[in-house]
């Protein structure tokens, strides 16, 4: 064989180098400095952008969550045009699919930073927020997350990020809620089982600090692999344990597959659970009646009675919609609450902002399409009236609202 | 006991599962040497379509004289007596795509005797690919619940559940396949697709229509794959995203059960659901996977025909 | 199907192949070259371009090189020239590229270059050394966690043990992450190579698996699904702070040359002879007294090392890791760019991984579909050009070769 130098792949290089070069379209209009400055820098009372503030929207197209998400927050900007925007400004929203791909969620997020939106309205699920927040928390944009992992918001994790800020309860604020109602029914000691992801295993470890904060023992500690429909072994497991009730934190095909599994081995134990368990989406892949009994918390639930005007205007709104979830509202509701925080300020600016909403108290009175009152803390977490949500007959029912823990001097403000 | 007993039959039962997925992939790679890492969307396929099918039912204006087939009739007949008319349907249509196209398309020009596997095998993950990303969009990302046709009773002999959906799935994968057994060892056509598998040379002398043969075989596995589809779906829900653990089972179920031998899935399939039951019980939940890929990775270092296999002639 | 093939099989098949670049029938490599030209030239202005001018003068420059180097004798001197210049001015591109670029591009391109590492390392086990391997994920996972865990001084809980990880310096971390992944894979390599083709891809894939389990699971060592923030602060390498995303990109590319030079080093050293005899005919080379096992598992090492170092280099670029990106349809990915650039050539890594980085992004303008035209893309590439784009190109360039002596 001639060792003949095969020169030509080389040329051929330049093909990968102008695929490379292809993907970048020569955006160096703004310089972006690693360092992270330049997002959002106006500090003037004028809009951002022209007349109107650009906000982008990254969501999961595809996924029921995204787009009750997307749908929330288009009539609620639609809503604040009509009636003059925020401080005059036209809202323009920038839509972007993130394909429920954690990685293409960072690059559709980085990639709407360079159009130097006011906030970020996104993404819904946490797998996706965990990865890209950081291309928001560079560039210092304010981003309202709907996901609820606690380590979006844990600064031990994620270093000091003043810009991102949740639209509902994270799972760790949200615990501490339900956790003192199950006290309250008089649950001493409880088994869980959870599905081990960064969604499950976040919210097992959160439900159990917060157990043993209350002085609920834990039992059995369960974990059921991703996509494990055969759960017979862990149900098994349970049936023998000690525990008063069964805490269960998965989503919804091993919630599904879990809920059948434990009705048709017979077990009765009282079944709490994160809002996966109760909700419409998991009761329509079970059998008839497994999910009766469940009862679970839920930070916004869009049956509750104060949501009720809304829900008629929203259903005026999308008329061929489904009805509104609790993503639905938490779209909704963030919108009004940049468009009070930067009337709070009188202009739009970042770092006026986070000063501005971390640690205050939002109340309907100031601005009606908050819904609710809505506290935040010095992490960017939340606080506001919730809902204990049971089952009865294949069907969510509000059993209690809990009101807000009124903790802000605990929670870094 | 009889928590053994539960487990092992629940085991059992999600075998069945795992055997149907992997016995169209040992078909295809014994007889016509193609490796397709698209099984699992092979499978996945279907489900979606025979849902879209199903649903689509009430339109079509069947006469109510369409026999209800399978298990206790629930409400009405019409959901079951969908899936069934839509399996029907659909039967046809993967033959057509995923037997005949999906040959002559990409087996054929990539698959040449004595050359690289690798083409096919690259090209298949760019069907999966193309199958799985279609459906995502297409169909949306959230599962979807399917029917089971054997309906939806619930039984607790010696208080041990078992459901009318996992007896049939049982009884049905084992029918499928020891009657896919017969047919290749008993019928003359089935001679032949063996003969063509082993060594097409020598079946092209004996005049065996050797291109014809393994035609055949990819209907087969088309046919194959959609009963998969029609018994999988009810556990697994009908989902974009459900080929990518199919096709993990299907190869470590027919490595570790033997893919030249037909049955050889069957009982890796078994096996697998068995042991995935038992480590996750007995010793970790976690790890549940864990065992069957050992094992599987010790088959191919110390027995590649599987453990039901035949030792095949190595010839250098 | 035996888990090898007859010799005489392939031997026959080869000469039909050769056969068949005599006859001129051509067709399929010539339709890949063309692709991925046309590729090239359509995709260049997509995007908001303020350089599409200079995009169509470099689509211009793609095109007479290409041409010189199909037509020009390799022996010349023209010939040589337009080989050295091709391979600086690439450098330089790569080089120079990142200036006036934002932070999301250069993360972009960061993934391009620590991608690119894997498929070079992938590209020596398989296509020199000929042997497939499904775990270059898992190693790219391995490297990642090893040099995460070593580099920021982490309290683990692992099977009893209990302690505090020392905090290595990052290019400490670096190699000992290399080196891991290299020890790791000569365990597994020494059974597993023993075997052929399909099987060794399985026993690869279930090795992958079963080192997500453990990622996965192990929550006391590596987080587990929680996955692990790895920003890049308090990361100074000699007196380079890596924070700036361009900074860090510069030190990723030197890795990345340096370890393309190490691959070019081997394959043209006597271990490269010995690999494309062992890769062309096993059973002749062992007959001849190569040492098989020895160099397989060496090409296998090596491969896995560099999958090891970019992990390295991976987690700290997307700081953050989870094990999700280290599942199997990672390594399906390098699998696929390697293959489809060209296996055996020392720009098909390159070619293969800008499919699947920059060509799937660039893809995005047809809308939610994209990644359906990716697969489709994938499959026509495999029909087109089962050699890869390079490995065709080659094809081509022999043809015409060919050729002009047939016709003196």
């Amino acid at each position: 064989m001639t060792k003949r130098p095969c020169w030509s792949k080389l040329a051929v290089v330049l093909v990968a180098g102008a695929l490379v070069v292809s993907a970048c379209g020569g955006d160096d209009g703004d310089d972006d400095e690693a360092s992270g400055g330049g997002g959002g820098d106006d500090t003037t009372a004028e809009c951002p952008d022209g007349d109107s503030v650009l906000m982008a929207m990254p969501y999961e197209a595809n996924q029921p969550a995204g787009e009750n998400w997307r749908l929330g927050i288009e009539m609620a900007v639609s809503e604040i045009n009509e009636a003059g925007g925020i401080l005059g400004c036209e809202i323009e929203l920038d839509a972007q699919d993130t394909q429920t791909d954690p990685d293409v969620s960072r690059q559709v997020v980085a990639d709407q930073v360079e159009d130097d939106p006011f906030v970020f309205l996104g993404t819904v699920l946490s797998s996706n927020t965990i990865v890209n927040m950081v291309e928001a928390q560079r560039a210092e944009i304010p981003m309202f997350v709907g996901a609820e992992a606690p380590a979006i918001t844990d600064r031990d994790e994620n270093g000091d990020n003043d810009f991102i800020y949740r639209a509902s309860f994270g799972v760790d604020t949200a615990s501490d809620k339900f956790v003192s109602y199950i006290a309250d029914q008089g649950v001493e000691s409880i088994d869980v089982i959870y599905k081990n992801d960064e969604f499950g295993a976040g919210g097992r470890d959160a439900y159990v600090a917060a157990f043993d904060e209350a002085g609920i023992d834990v039992g059995l500690d369960i974990q059921v692999q991703p996509d494990q429909t055969d759960q017979s072994a862990e149900v098994t497991q349970l049936a023998g344990g000690d525990g008063d009730a069964i805490f269960v934190f998965m989503t919804e095909i091993e919630t599904a597959a879990f809920l059948d599994e434990y009705q048709s081995q017979g077990l009765d134990k009282p079944l709490y659970g994160g809002d996966v368990l109760s909700a419409a989406s998991t009761i329509a892949l079970v059998q008839p009646g497994a999910a009766d009994g469940t009862t679970t918390h839920a930070g916004l639930n869009a049956s509750a009675p104060v949501f009720a005007e809304w829900k008629e205007a929203y259903a005026e709104f999308h008329p061929d919609a489904d009805p509104p979830d609790h993503n639905s509202i938490k779209g909704y509701t963030i919108v009004h609450v940049v468009k009070e925080t930067v009337e709070q300020i009188g202009e739009f600016d970042n770092s006026k902002f986070s000063d501005t909403l971390h640690c205050a108290t939002l109340t309907v009175d100031d601005e009606p399409g908050l819904l609710l009152d809505v506290s935040y803390d010095g992490n960017g977490d939340i606080d506001r009236e919730s809902y204990i949500v049971s089952v009865v007959n294949g069907v969510g029912e509000i059993v209690e609202t809990v009101p807000p823990l009124d903790n802000l001097d605990e929670r870094g403000c | 006991m009889s928590t053994f007993i539960q487990i092992s039959f629940s085991g059992l039962a999600t075998g069945a599962i795992f055997a149907l997925a992997a016995v169209g992939f040992a078909l295809l790679w014994q007889t016509a040497g193609a490796i397709n890492f698209a099984h699992g969307e092979f499978i996945a396929l279907p489900a979606v379509i025979m849902l879209i099918l199903g649903e689509m039912q009430p339109t079509l204006g069947l006469p109510d004289w369409v026999p209800v087939v399978g298990g206790t009739a629930i409400g009405g007949p019409l959901p079951e007596m969908g899936i069934i008319v839509a399996f029907v349907l659909t039967i046809p249509l993967a033959v057509l795509v995923l037997g005949w196209l999906f040959k002559v398309s990409l087996v054929d020009r990539l698959l040449t005797p004595g050359g690289d596997d690798i083409p096919l095998v690259i090209a298949s993950l760019g069907l999966a690919l193309m199958i799985r990303e279609y459906l995502r969009v297409e169909f949306g990302a959230a599962p979807k619940q399917f029917e089971s046709v054997f309906g939806n009773d619930r039984w607790r002999p010696g208080g041990i559940p078992v459901s009318a959906d996992d007896v049939g799935v049982l009884v049905v994968c084992v029918l499928v396949i020891l009657a896919l057994q017969l047919f290749l060892r008993r019928t003359s056509t089935g001679r032949q697709m063996e003969a063509a598998a082993q060594s097409p040379t020598t079946a092209r002398v004996l005049g065996i229509p050797v291109g014809r043969m393994v035609l055949y075989t990819f209907a087969i596995n088309a046919v194959l794959v959609t009963v998969a589809a029609l018994l999988v779906a009810p556990t697994t829900h009908a989902r974009w995203d459900a080929g990518i653990s199919l096709s993990l089972v299907a190869f470590t179920a027919a490595i570790i059960g033997g893919f030249n031998q037909v049955r050889g899935a069957l009982i890796g399939g078994f096996l697998v659901g068995l042991l995935q039951n038992w480590s996750g019980y007995y010793l970790s939940s976690a790890y549940r996977e864990a065992i069957p890929l050992l094992l599987m990775i010790l088959v191919i270092l110390w027995r590649p025909q599987g453990l039901f296999g035949i030792a095949e002639e190595r010839r250098i | 199907m035996s888990a090898t093939t007859s010799t005489g099989e392939r031997l026959a098949h080869r000469r039909d192949a050769v056969a068949e670049i005599d006859r001129g029938s051509l067709s399929w490599p010539l339709a890949a070259a063309a692709v991925a030209a046309v590729a090239t030239v359509v995709l260049l202005p997509v995007g908001r371009s303020e350089f599409a001018g200079i995009m169509w003068l470099w689509a211009a420059a793609l095109v007479a090189v290409l041409g010189l180097n199909l037509l020009l004798p390799v022996e010349s001197w023209n010939g040589i020239v337009v080989k050295w210049a091709s391979l600086a001015g690439c450098v330089a591109f790569l080089a120079v590229f990142p200036v006036g670029r934002t932070n999301s591009t250069l993360v972009d391109l960061g993934l391009f270059v620590v991608f690119a590492i894997v498929c070079v390392g992938l590209n020596l086990t398989h296509g020199f050394a000929g042997k497939i391997s499904l775990a270059q994920g898992a190693f790219l996972g391995i490297g990642a966690y090893v040099s995460v865990l070593l580099d920021t001084g982490r309290e683990v809980a692992v099977a009893g043990f209990e302690g505090t990880l020392p905090d290595l310096p990052f290019l400490l971390a670096i190699a000992v992450a290399g080196l891991t992944c290299m020890v790791l894979s000569v365990l597994i390599g020494f059974p597993a190579l023993r075997v052929q083709g399909p099987w060794l891809a399985f026993v690869t894939l279930a090795f992958n698996l079963l080192v997500y389990l453990v990622l996965n699971n192990e929550v006391g060592l590596t987080g587990g699904s929680r996955g692990l923030r790895t920003l890049r602060v308090d990361l100074v390498v000699f007196g380079v702070d890596l924070f700036e995303t361009r900074n860090y990109y510069y030190f990723c590319l030197v890795f990345l040359l340096a370890a393309t030079a190490l691959v070019w080093w081997i394959v043209r050293s006597p271990w490269g002879r010995a690999f494309k005899a062992l890769r062309d005919n096993p059973g002749r080379a062992a007959s001849l007294g190569v040492d098989v096992r020895t160099y397989t598992l060496l090409a296998f090492s090596i491969g896995a090392g560099l999958a090891g170092v970019a992990g390295a280099l991976y987690a700290r670029l997307i700081e953050y890791i989870d094990p999700r990106g280290f599942y199997i349809g990672q390594s399906f990915d390098f699998f696929l760019a390697t293959v489809v650039g060209g296996l055996g050539t020392m720009v098909g890594p390159f070619i293969g991984v800008s499919f699947i980085t920059v060509l799937t992004d660039r893809l995005r303008f047809t809308g939610d579909y994209y990644r359906v035209w990716f697969g489709l893309f994938v499959v026509f590439m495999m029909l087109a050009a089962p050699r890869g784009v390079a490995g065709s190109f080659n094809q081509l360039r022999s043809w015409l070769r060919a050729r002009r002596e047939a016709a003196r």
